[in-house]
């Protein structure tokens, strides 16, 4: 029978803030939602979801475990023709869910020219285009090579990239050296500056990574990362004490090898780009979440991801679906000189690190980074504790000192995110929409609804036919 | 160097501007410095000034223009650093709030892990589902929301059945749970006196008039009117007679409901005959043929059943409630024959209105049977329906917390403005022998009832005496003396401005008949 | 809940958006006009919709109808015993006391304001807070309006300060709204006529600025809001304490808004009353 009456009355309150307060003022221990209706509101879909409530739960708690469970470690590097599945001469890897060259945004397509000219199928920018649109090149996410890659995250058969492999499940990850600021490829430019800086890369930063990540043996980025949250990074946005933990790994085996100019360059090179962790962060968190994928009924977010004009997301339940929508606009500060007008829709596959607990979900790590993306401490604070809301999990190794070592909210839920109608949360930079322009600010972002309801209205499809 | 911000379509309210501006100008590094909107004039004067950028050319009426001098791109990469700082700062001042409330029960139960009660006061389209939610994390609800499907009701409450929790409502308006007054409701004192309550304002009325007569409440389970109709099937009904049954604190059960539907009372006959403990029942205008074959006490009016509640509380024998009614009769003549003598030809009718529904019903039980005929909004029984409601006829029961009053308004237990029209109005019919109100305190009310209630009646004094006549104002007040408002103080006021105060509605209703079948 | 405290006398019919929103005030256009959503702090005005019981930061739609209004969707009456009126009435006017108070209400503007208001018209040494070169300018441009002003040059000197200065509503336009409203007071003091002058002031003063438009406009129509009526007020009927007091209020419009419509009033005053006949004839000035 109802124990109600013999317990001390403890409530919690969903709606009249008024009824709290009445409560506040008989010391009666309270608690207060904040309500908000439902993305969707036809209830026959949560009807669906219901039903089937303690089959997602199972599926949910294996799709987290295994994201918890996964080790990733960087162990070498080679050329993406020689190791990423699925490479081929005439293949362009790209961020984001899948797109057209006529579609792609600036920066995207300066990239592409640029990648071209890089691989030698074209010396002009005319030339480049004609290759890029004449259906000899293919195109195709980097997600679906078990990559990633930063803005225009374009990645060509030449370019040596990091292979980082999740221990405990024997996948392997992929993603290129971060380039620095300025002028880059991601951004879109593809001057003769940027095809030399690629080129040094390939010949002279890449050997000698290689040697001194061969000599170390293995790379433990996971341990990297929880340190780095202790020092204010969200490995998002900022990197710099992450950046500096690699550095401090590599650099006694750089400096080790033969040629001392090349070691001086290579370190400075690291040294001067606070980003230079970016690419591995974002290849820690796609080892870590392609372990969660294609588990059946669960409906936990594996990829989250934008190509500059489409925002996708891909669940672990509904296989290798993308459920897109138009990508926005962020909410940015922007830098002297541009505005909002200047800015194009938010790209890259970087929101990988927000799928996997980190970047704007751990943004409460990163007090140093706030003002940068506009906003006060207590509001990072708040965009995390945020975040708890619509995720399946607390991490077990990334934590947050400031919240008392509470593990970042790690593994989204679709269906959280449609039923309490908080959308996730993002902290990114901001390209310029022409293409070579670069970096014109930071900011942050709520990521847009449509490929969330989609996806929860293609989950529930899912379970009602099976 | 010069550089020109232009912040297009923002509004700052000018003390942050001009503190901005301010601070903009302390900067050692500034050596000239303007935020202003940028109209056509102000664009000129920075022209003037040799501050218009060509990005500041652009600017509309609407767009805030800043532009500072400095001696180099680094000095000014900062202050525009700066300056968005402030700008974000000043915009956030209002909503920067310290903690985050969570989203959900979910995460509000980690806050709370041992909460044990879900006070659900949502949209009713919305409201169901946060009620299953609650459920299904084990906690009793109390649904404060209306407009919730009967076939979510249903669903609700079988569910709660079965796991042995409780859903008070929907549109439940009312409860105490362990002492603890929930929405609206009075601070009453505890005591062996259980209640279970269809009715919002029943409920009010019995535990106040319970708690007023030095006896006390154990628990007050409060189940939304439609739970004793048909398709409901009093299901929570049943388990708050069950739970209180059970209840080691509770010595007498008190029940109360507009009439239930002959299959509800009939489970509650069955389930009340099983069980040890006293039973009273108040089911306003409900046919007594089913009840007299059951062990349940019943009573006529709201104020019997708690007075037969208190004496069965007591251990006194319940035929002293009898003669305390009988000696409460003839008072209420005696004061009746006294204010009727005042009243001159043309006041003939009852105007009552009221903020409590189930008051309007009480009444209606009263005065169904006068001679002359009987309206109302919400007709009970030989009641006629009004044909306008903003209009009364003849004798008039209105319950203003019905829909078509409260549209767009608070209920009329908060917000007293329609009513207090009403009352104007009344007053100024020449065929109003008696107005007849009430006054709901407690928790969820009107916090001061007598700025609202006071001037009106001084008016309705005014326009009287003006005419030269008298209309008598009876009025009972439910509440407490541990209210926030305090009923002592509320009853006072209001008899030192003339009116009839009285203990209950259904004193207050008798003494407004007597004082009309006296005037004939 | 919305609960109505008052609405303005001048309200349009129409579907409104949001213009701009501040903590105590949300500002709805349509077209041309505008309602102002407010709170009790900010009272009536003829355009204003004061409500209590109200989260601003969630207010998004409002429509005007002929006797109610929705905001929200919620549906709340216009019942007449709130509607606000705009205008003052004269009576039992006193010269001497109005002459008086007048010095009072200097006094309490020039204590009480904002050192980057308008006062320095009234105080020179005020001038020496105005240091950056727009400031200057924006010194000198007011300098010689109001030389405009005293020789009856009243469109340049319109010209030379509308639209100019700090704030959403920039001081030069609450100057002139000031000084329309002195005009229309000294029309119900005196039984002069200045419709003519007011007419052509506010046509010069007119901008693309729709939201000071509207606001010219009321002080146009001598509609006067709920702080400013209660200075008038004041200074007409009471004496030193009261009038103190109002002007307190008032400036706490904006940093200098409230200051500046107080510096206009006066001047407009000064400027006019008692000596139309000898400075202002009517017909030549234009």
């Amino acid at each position: 029978m109802n124990k109600l009456f013999e317990s001390e009355l403890k409530v919690i309150n969903i709606g009249l803030k008024s009824f709290k307060e009445t409560l506040d003022e008989q010391k009666v221990q309270s608690v207060q939602v904040d309500w908000k209706p439902p993305l969707i509101s036809d209830s026959s879909l949560f009807d669906v979801i219901r039903n089937n409530s303690d089959k997602i739960e199972t599926a949910n708690n294996e799709a987290v475990k295994r994201i918890l469970n996964s080790k990733p470690f960087l162990i070498g590097m080679g050329k993406a023709i020689d190791v990423i599945p699925g490479m081929k001469k005439n293949l362009l890897l790209h961020a984001g869910p899948p797109i057209a060259w006529d579609k792609m945004c600036g920066p995207m397509k300066g990239a592409v020219i640029g990648a071209l000219i890089y691989e030698g199928f074209a010396k002009t920018y005319e030339e480049a285009e004609k290759v890029a649109s004449s259906g000899k090149i293919e195109f195709s996410p980097c997600h679906e090579h078990a990559t990633v890659g930063p803005m225009a995250g374009i990645v060509s058969p030449s370019m040596p990239v990091f292979i980082l492999e999740n221990e405990e499940f024997g996948n392997k990850a992929f993603c290129t050296m971060n380039e620095g600021l300025g002028k880059v490829l991601r951004y879109g430019a593809y001057d003769e500056s940027v095809i030399e800086r690629l080129r040094w890369m390939e010949n002279v930063l890449y050997p000698s990574l290689k040697k001194a990540i061969d000599k170390i043996g293995k790379i433990d980025l996971k341990n990297i990362i929880a340190q780095a949250l202790h020092m204010g990074d969200e490995v998002h946005n900022r990197n710099r004490a992450a950046t500096s933990l690699l550095y401090r790994t590599l650099a006694p085996e750089i400096v080790n090898q033969n040629e001392k100019e090349n070691a001086i360059s290579v370190l400075n090179f690291i040294n001067s780009n606070d980003h230079f962790f970016l690419n591995l962060s974002m290849g820690v968190s796609k080892v870590s979440l392609d372990a969660a994928r294609n588990i059946e009924n669960s409906s936990i977010v594996v990829v989250m991801a934008r190509n500059g004009t489409e925002f996708g997301i891909q669940l672990s339940g509904t296989g290798d679906k993308w459920f897109t929508g138009v990508s926005p606009i962020p909410e940015a500060l922007y830098f002297t000189g541009y505005t909002k007008d200047d800015a194009n829709p938010d790209i890259g596959d970087s929101s990988i690190t927000e799928t996997n607990g980190l970047g704007g979900f751990a943004i409460a790590a990163s007090p140093a980074i706030v003002q940068f993306v506009g906003g006060s401490t207590n509001d990072a604070v708040n965009y995390t504790l945020k975040m708890y809301e619509i995720t399946e999990a607390e991490n077990n190794i990334y934590k947050i000192p400031y919240l008392n070592f509470r593990g970042t909210p790690t593994g989204i839920d679709v269906i959280k995110v449609i039923e309490k109608n908080i959308l996730p949360f993002i902290d990114t930079g901001v390209a310029h929409k022409n293409a070579g322009i670069g970096q014109i600010g930071a900011g942050v972002l709520e990521a847009p609804v449509d490929p969330f309801k989609k996806a929860f209205i293609g989950f529930t499809n899912q379970l009602k036919n099976s | 160097m010069v550089t020109g911000i232009l912040k297009r379509g923002e509004y700052f309210d000018s003390v942050s501007l001009m503190l901005i501006a301010k601070k903009i100008s302390e900067l050692d590094i500034v050596l000239d410095s303007a935020a202003v909107m940028g109209t056509p004039e102000n664009k000129s004067m920075l022209q003037t000034s040799g501050l218009l950028t060509d990005e500041l050319q652009n600017a509309g009426d609407m767009d805030l223009m800043i532009a500072y001098k400095c001696s180099s791109q680094n000095e000014s990469d900062l202050i525009t650093q700066k300056i968005n700082e402030f700008l974000k700062k000043s915009g956030d001042t209002a909503k920067s709030s310290g903690s985050l409330n969570p989203s959900s029960i979910e995460s509000a139960l980690k806050i709370l892990p041992d909460a044990n009660l879900a006070m659900i006061s949502v949209a009713g389209k919305y409201a169901g589902d946060e009620a299953m939610k609650a459920l299904q994390n084990g906690l009793n609800v109390m649904l404060f929301s209306d407009n919730v499907s009967i076939e979510k009701e249903i669903e609700l409450k079988n569910f709660a059945m079965e796991k042995g929790l409780f859903v008070m409502g929907p549109d439940c308006g009312t409860a105490i749970i362990n002492g603890v007054p929930l929405a609206f409701a009075n601070v009453v004192n505890r005591g062996n006196i259980g209640i279970v309550a269809a009715s919002g304002t029943g409920l009010q009325e019995v535990s106040c008039l319970i708690s007023n007569s030095g006896c006390g409440i154990s628990q007050a389970i409060g189940t939304g009117g439609r739970d004793v109709k048909k398709e409901v099937g009093g299901i929570m009904f049943l388990e708050g007679i069950k739970a209180l049954a059970e209840d080691k604190n509770t010595e007498v059960i008190l029940l109360v409901s507009k009439p239930p539907a002959d299959e509800v009372i009939i489970k509650i006959i069955e389930l009340v005959n099983k069980i040890e403990k006293p039973v009273v029942g108040v089911f306003l205008n409900a046919s007594i043929a089913l009840l007299k074959q059951s062990k349940i006490n019943v009573a006529k009016t709201l104020e019997e059943g708690s007075m037969l509640a208190v004496a069965l509380s007591r251990g006194e024998n319940i035929e002293t409630v009898y003669n305390d009614l009988e000696s409460q009769f003839s008072k209420l003549q005696t004061r009746a024959e006294k204010e009727s003598a005042k009243l001159n030809k043309t006041q003939k009718y009852l105007r009552a209105l009221f903020s409590g529904g189930t008051f309007c019903d009480e009444t209606q039980m009263f005065f169904q049977n006068m001679s002359e005929e009987v309206f109302s909004n919400t007709p009970v029984g030989k009641v006629k329906k009004l044909k306008d409601v903003w209009k009364s006829e003849k004798h008039t029961i209105i319950d203003l917390g019905d829909d078509e009053f409260t549209i767009g308004k608070p209920h009329p237990m908060i917000d007293y403005s329609t009513r207090n029209k009403r009352i104007l109005a009344e007053a100024d019919d020449p065929e109003t022998a008696v107005i007849l109100l009430d006054i709901v305190l407690g928790y969820g009310s009107n916090m001061d009832p007598l700025a609202e209630v006071i001037p009106v009646i001084k008016e309705v004094k005014k326009m009287t005496s003006q005419q030269q006549t008298y209309i008598p104002i009876v009025c009972s007040v439910t509440g407490t003396e541990k209210d926030p408002q305090n009923r002592t103080t509320v009853a006072a006021a209001l008899a030192a401005e003339g009116v009839l105060v009285m203990e209950s509605n259904a004193a207050a209703s008798k003494l407004a008949k007597f004082l009309i079948e006296k005037k004939r | 809940m919305i609960k109505l405290l008052s609405f303005g006398d001048h309200l349009e019919k129409g579907i409104y958006n949001v213009h701009s929103r501040f903590d105590k005030v949300i500002n709805f256009y349509s077209g041309n006009a505008f309602v102002f959503i407010v709170n009790n702090s900010i009272g009536g005005g003829s355009f204003n919709i004061v409500v209590d019981d109200v989260d601003f930061s969630e207010l998004q739609e409002l429509i005007i109808a002929e006797d109610h209004f929705l905001l929200n969707g919620a549906k709340v009456f216009f019942e007449t015993s709130k509607k606000y009126d705009s205008q003052i009435e004269i009576i039992n006017f006193n010269e001497k006391r109005f002459l008086q108070n007048l010095d009072h209400f200097e006094t309490a503007l020039i204590e009480n304001s904002s050192t980057k208001s308008l006062t320095f018209l009234l105080d020179e040494s005020r001038k020496k807070n105005f240091k950056f070169s727009y400031e200057i300018e924006f010194v000198r441009r007011f300098d010689s309006a109001i030389e405009c002003f005293t020789s009856s040059n009243y469109l340049e000197g319109v010209k030379l300060i509308k639209g100019i200065g700090f704030g959403l509503t920039p001081s030069g336009d609450d100057f002139i709204a000031g000084f329309l409203i002195a005009l229309n007071v000294i029309q119900k003091l005196e039984k002069v006529d200045y419709s003519n002058l007011i007419a052509h002031i506010y046509e010069a003063a007119k901008g693309k600025n729709a939201f000071t438009n509207a606001f010219l406009l009321a002080a146009k129509n001598g509609s006067l809001f709920d702080k400013f009526k209660n200075l008038i007020h004041s200074i007409l009927y009471s004496g030193q304490n009261e009038i103190l007091e109002n002007t307190r209020t008032l400036l706490s419009f904006g940093e200098t808004s409230g200051a500046d419509q107080g510096v206009g009033f006066l001047f407009g005053i000064k400027r006019n009353f008692n000596d139309g006949n000898r400075n202002f004839e009517k017909g030549r000035i234009f």
